[in-house]
């Protein structure tokens, strides 16, 4: 198990044992232990340690390979960096295949001086033609990407400072519409992590800076515990539909909902109700929702709903679908595994799986008893103490 | 019982359970009679727990009839019978000797029944048993 701060601080000093399941604690209440259940889930669905470790090495390299003497891009001070869940902490393990994870490829000159699909191809020719990149390297609509098989998909988009915008702003070739396309990716960033209120340093997105290490769960903050949510939830709700919302709509969402609370299943409630209250507003107007990129307006997040109503209608119902669904389980009128399964469904049982056994291993090691209302937890913390038993019958 | 391998301390009189169960369970409610006794009261094995209302029956000294009886117990998906239960879904607790009529009710049946909840919670969603115990199909698992 990770170490986990939240726990290691509520644990009295010196007691810290392995063998008691560590989520008995002596004072929860419900919404404490929901939230321990879901900070357990996010923690099964994000990147794994391993996995980060081998992004971090896998893009440092991709980063000296684009510097080197070969490489068409190296008189133009290459940058690589992780955009999106990588760069925010969000990232969710998709229900099949490896991760996704996307990366920007900066250089440092002007848009107006590049000619973005000769840039997109150029990185894709590179690439292509390398020795150990050939064979998984593919071309996408504004990526280049290198397939790491059983890893995880590694995205470069290729890009230049925006010269009229300024600040972080880039632009990013799009093969389908033949031109630029608006993006911040870092601007994002800073954004999210205003709205999260990080209380510990800001992550440095510089070229010499690795990604930033994988954060256990028990130091992330709520507001990425919430989107992870988001997304599990949409991978679930929309699998085998294209009509999925896009992971950064449901991020700005969350982000522009969040209102500093701590409790991760109190600030999921409060984000589903104010994205529901969005598209009520929305609704009085007769427009969906639209949705901009936080720090760089030009760029519309939702653009596609504009288009294709079906998709927006079907985020509509599922989101108010999970927002009623969440708001009865915080109302405790469900059974909680059960609606978190349906909710979140692989990571749940993984979760419960785990919880269960270290809670039979407490029990055979004595160290269990049960409060006047049936509570299970730690001995002193008990009324009376759990007996051993042996339940007879057939399972 | 009387075939119990274990020897027995006197039996504990059906008053005094009741009065054992009262201390340490308060919500529940019992009533005694000569040899008999019947508690309901509520019990919820984690805070994220539904409550549920379960119920002891109880003639001295036999088995301790114990059954949930709110909300109805459910199954696993694919699963056609609750796991450790008799007939009419009593919970399959203990094996003999583990509880005997000279012991509290209040110390040994209860406790297992919030154990026997966990599990079921968790066996509910993934159709598997942590609780460990005993099959008598299977033997000793």
């Amino acid at each position: 198990m990770h170490s986990r701060t939240l726990r290691q601080r509520e644990a009295p000093k010196g007691e810290l044992n392995k063998a008691v399941a560590p989520f008995l604690s002596l004072t929860q209440d419900f919404t404490t232990s929901l939230d321990e259940l879901l900070f357990d889930i996010c923690e099964d669905i994000q990147l794994s340690t391993t996995r980060h470790d081998q992004a971090v090495q896998r893009y440092e390299t991709l980063g000296d390979v684009l510097e080197s003497q070969a490489s068409p891009f190296r008189l133009l001070g290459p940058k690589i960096y992780p955009q999106g869940s990588m760069a925010l902490g969000t990232t969710v393990k998709p229900v099949e295949g490896p991760h996704d994870l996307d990366f920007v490829l900066e250089l440092s000159i002007a848009h107006d001086r590049v000619d973005p699909m000769k840039l997109i191809q150029e990185l894709y020719t590179f690439l292509g033609k390398h020795a150990v990149y050939g064979p998984m390297t593919s071309l996408k609509n504004r990526c280049v990407r290198v397939e790491y098989a059983n890893e995880f998909y590694m995205d470069v988009l290729p890009a230049c400072r925006n010269g009229d915008a300024g600040g972080t702003c880039i632009r990013v070739p799009d093969r389908a519409l033949k031109a630029w396309t608006d993006s911040d990716p870092l601007g994002y960033v800073r954004w999210f992590e205003e709205r999260a209120k990080m209380r510990f340093v800001a992550r440095i997105l510089d070229k010499a800076a690795p990604i930033p290490a994988r954060e256990p769960v028990g130091q992330k903050q709520t507001l990425t515990l919430v989107v992870q949510l988001l997304k599990r939830w949409r991978d679930r709700y929309y699998a085998d539909r294209d009509v999925a919302p896009i992971s950064i709509i449901l991020t700005t969402l969350a982000g522009h909902a969040y209102t500093g609370e701590r409790s991760i299943s109190e600030s999921l409630n409060l984000v589903l109700n104010r994205i529901v209250g969005f598209l009520d507003d929305a609704h009085r107007t007769g427009t969906p929702l639209r949705v901009w990129h936080p720090t760089h307006p030009a760029e519309e997040l939702s653009e596609k709903w504009n288009n294709d109503r079906p998709a927006y209608e079907a985020f509509v119902k599922g989101i108010r679908a999970f927002n009623d669904r969440w708001s009865k389980l915080m109302k405790r009128k469900e059974n909680v595994n059960s609606e978190l399964e349906g909710l979140f469904g692989e990571p749940v049982k993984t979760v419960l799986r785990k919880r269960a056994e270290q809670l039979q291993q407490s029990r055979l090691a004595g160290q269990l008893g049960v409060s006047s209302a049936g509570i299970i937890s730690r001995n002193s913390a008990s009324a009376i103490s759990a007996r051993p038993n042996t339940f007879y019958g057939e399972q | 019982m009387a075939n119990s391998k274990y020897v027995w301390q006197r039996p504990l009189r059906s008053a005094q359970q009741a009065y054992f169960l009262k201390l340490t369970f308060p919500n529940f409610r019992v009533k005694a009679a000569r040899h008999e006794l019947r508690c309901v009261g509520t019990l919820q094995p984690s805070p994220t727990s539904e409550r549920y209302t379960v119920e002891v029956e109880y003639r001295v000294p036999t088995r301790p009839c114990v059954r949930v009886i709110r909300p109805q117990l459910r199954l696993a998906a694919g699963r056609t019978k609750l796991p450790h239960v008799f007939k009419g879904n009593d919970l399959c607790l203990y094996l003999t000797g583990e509880w005997r009529p000279d012991l509290k009710i209040s110390e040994y049946i209860i406790p297992w029944v919030s154990f026997w909840l966990f599990f079921y919670e968790v066996w509910l969603v993934t159709g598997e048993w942590f609780g460990g115990g005993h099959e008598p199909a299977t033997g000793e698992k």
